[in-house]
């Protein structure tokens, strides 16, 4: 028997006492009485523990074996219910908070957002439900999955799909983001190709419009690369969307500062322990001066919530705020240890520039220390993609539509 | 006797596992720590240093230290404590 069920079902110890109980413990498997953890005590006495209600049975086993059965004690389930019988507001109080605690168990008291990647903060889905209805005390038995999900999607575009699993108390909401359309491209219009960054064409491969620059030319951010008109003859000139790939050696230099001496934090050893309740939304603090940090220190919130791990949850947590106080000292840190931070940053902010299609050509790292600070210069040659799609206004006199219009002189558009 | 030993080579030669056509004692020893007795016929004594199990035709006794019965009923029963030997009689 297992200890549990057999503290639910209750146990008693009792001692056996004869000419032969051995004799005892084969009548009690032949009356089907199961029993545990048999020991002699000595060549008349045995002490065994058996189910409290086959006790009596037992008892009358043991007679007719000519020993006698003394019961040494009870424990369990059943003997504390049979003692608390006499004490009726303990046992009334105990059928009460097991009542509550049931009851309980059907309201949410906490809910936390799990897998979000979508661009949303965890609070403002959290708000949307609360909108909706699912919050800090909500019924959940009388919650809607359905509903939920209607009245959420339609204020979050940005979520595909989102659930509320409920488990002992505990709502767990989970979302997907939303796959983004990509924008459709259109056919319509004039659009032109411009220099994104300036550089040296490295090479132009035009699938419409009019190339205006060659392998080698030199451009500076905004010069236009294609033309969005292609020439019809007999000097007429056709709006089109123009479209080139574009590749250009460009040249970067960025530069970083950073302080030779920093602050450094010493704790001085004294801690200072504060308390508070949260009951539901509630929060009742056992301190003064909330929100008033006794000078510098650091503070570690430490939430403990009354709960059972996935059986229920109470709305009731205990908040334990620890203040570590310290002192700030200046203190020099390793030159190579900050200029490699400093060129992993220039490094990090260069590749964010180039993007995914962009590579670095040659890279080149001076440093230089002035007055108290190091300053690490980053000066690079890339090869990257720089056209970049611009469209024109054109001229609205005419009722005739875009792609039917020819043009007579290229001054009548405006970039 | 004699037929009684005629049935044990009868069923001895018979091609089926000895425990399906006997009523014998099965012994299994867990280390030093645990013994178990299936198809026994009750206990014959008890004490912290000899248990002694009724097999029917045979004896068997556990010598040890520290023994208790810890589970019993109609077919198993289970020995725990430090055990030294098991003897036939």
């Amino acid at each position: 028997m297992r200890p549990s069920r057999q503290w639910l079902c209750g146990w008693a110890e009792v001692s056996v006492t004869g000419l032969r109980p051995v004799v005892f413990l084969n009548r009690c498997v032949e009356h089907n009485i199961p029993f545990e953890q048999a020991e002699p005590m000595d060549e008349c006495t045995l002490r065994v523990f058996l189910p409290n209600r086959l006790t009596a049975e037992a008892q009358s086993v043991a007679g007719r074996c000519g020993c006698t059965l003394e019961i040494l004690r009870r424990r369990g389930g059943q003997p504390v219910l049979h003692r608390l019988r006499r004490r009726l507001v303990l046992l009334v109080s105990a059928v009460m908070a097991l009542g509550l605690l049931f009851c309980s168990t059907l309201f949410i008291w906490d809910i936390q957002v799990a897998d979000n990647d979508s661009a949303l903060a965890d609070r403002e889905i959290l708000q949307v439900l609360e909108d909706a209805g699912v919050g800090i005390g909500t019924f959940w038995p009388g919650l809607s999955s359905d509903m939920i999900r209607a009245a959420v999607l339609s204020d979050l575009p940005e979520l595909q799909w989102l659930a509320v699993n409920v488990r002992g108390s505990r709502a767990q909401v989970v979302v997907r983001p939303a796959v983004e359309v990509p924008p459709l491209r259109e056919e319509d219009g004039c659009v032109r190709i411009v220099a994104e960054h300036s550089g040296v064409i490295e090479s132009i491969h035009v699938q419409e419009g009019e190339a205006l620059v060659g392998v080698g030319d030199a451009v500076l951010a905004g010069d236009e690369l294609v033309s969005g008109l292609r020439s019809g003859g007999a000097e007429t000139f056709r709006p089109v969307r123009a479209r080139a790939d574009v590749v250009a050696r460009t040249w970067y230099e960025f530069t970083v500062q950073t302080p030779l001496e920093r602050c450094e934090k010493h704790p001085t050893g004294r801690k200072k322990h504060r308390f508070a309740l949260i009951f539901g939304k509630r929060r009742i603090n056992f301190y003064f001066d909330s929100g008033i940090l006794p000078g510098e220190c650091d503070k570690i919130t430490r939430i403990r919530p009354l709960e059972w791990e996935g059986v229920f949850t109470l709305p009731l947590a205990l908040v334990t705020e620890t203040l570590i106080p310290w002192t700030g000292s200046a203190a020099s840190w390793p030159e190579e240890a900050l200029a490699h931070a400093a060129e992993d940053a220039l490094i990090e902010a260069l590749e964010r520039q180039l993007g995914e299609k962009g590579e670095i050509a040659a890279l080149h790292f001076d440093r230089a220390v002035v007055g108290d600070m190091l300053v690490v210069t980053l000066r690079c040659e890339c090869l990257q993609p720089i056209a970049r799609e611009e469209p024109v206004s054109l001229p609205t006199d005419t009722n005739e539509p875009v792609e039917d219009t020819v043009w007579t002189e290229p001054s009548q558009w405006i970039g | 006797m004699k037929l009684r030993q005629t049935v044990a080579d009868f069923t001895q030669s018979l091609p089926l596992p000895t425990e399906a056509v006997s009523a014998a004692l099965r012994v299994t020893v867990s280390g030093r720590r645990q013994v178990m007795v299936e198809y026994h016929k009750g206990l014959l004594g008890y004490t912290r240093e000899t248990v002694e199990v009724n097999g029917g035709t045979t004896r068997l006794k556990v010598l040890g230290r520290e023994l208790e019965l810890r589970a019993m009923d109609r077919e198993t029963l289970i020995i725990t404590g430090r055990i030294a030997a098991l003897e036939y009689e």
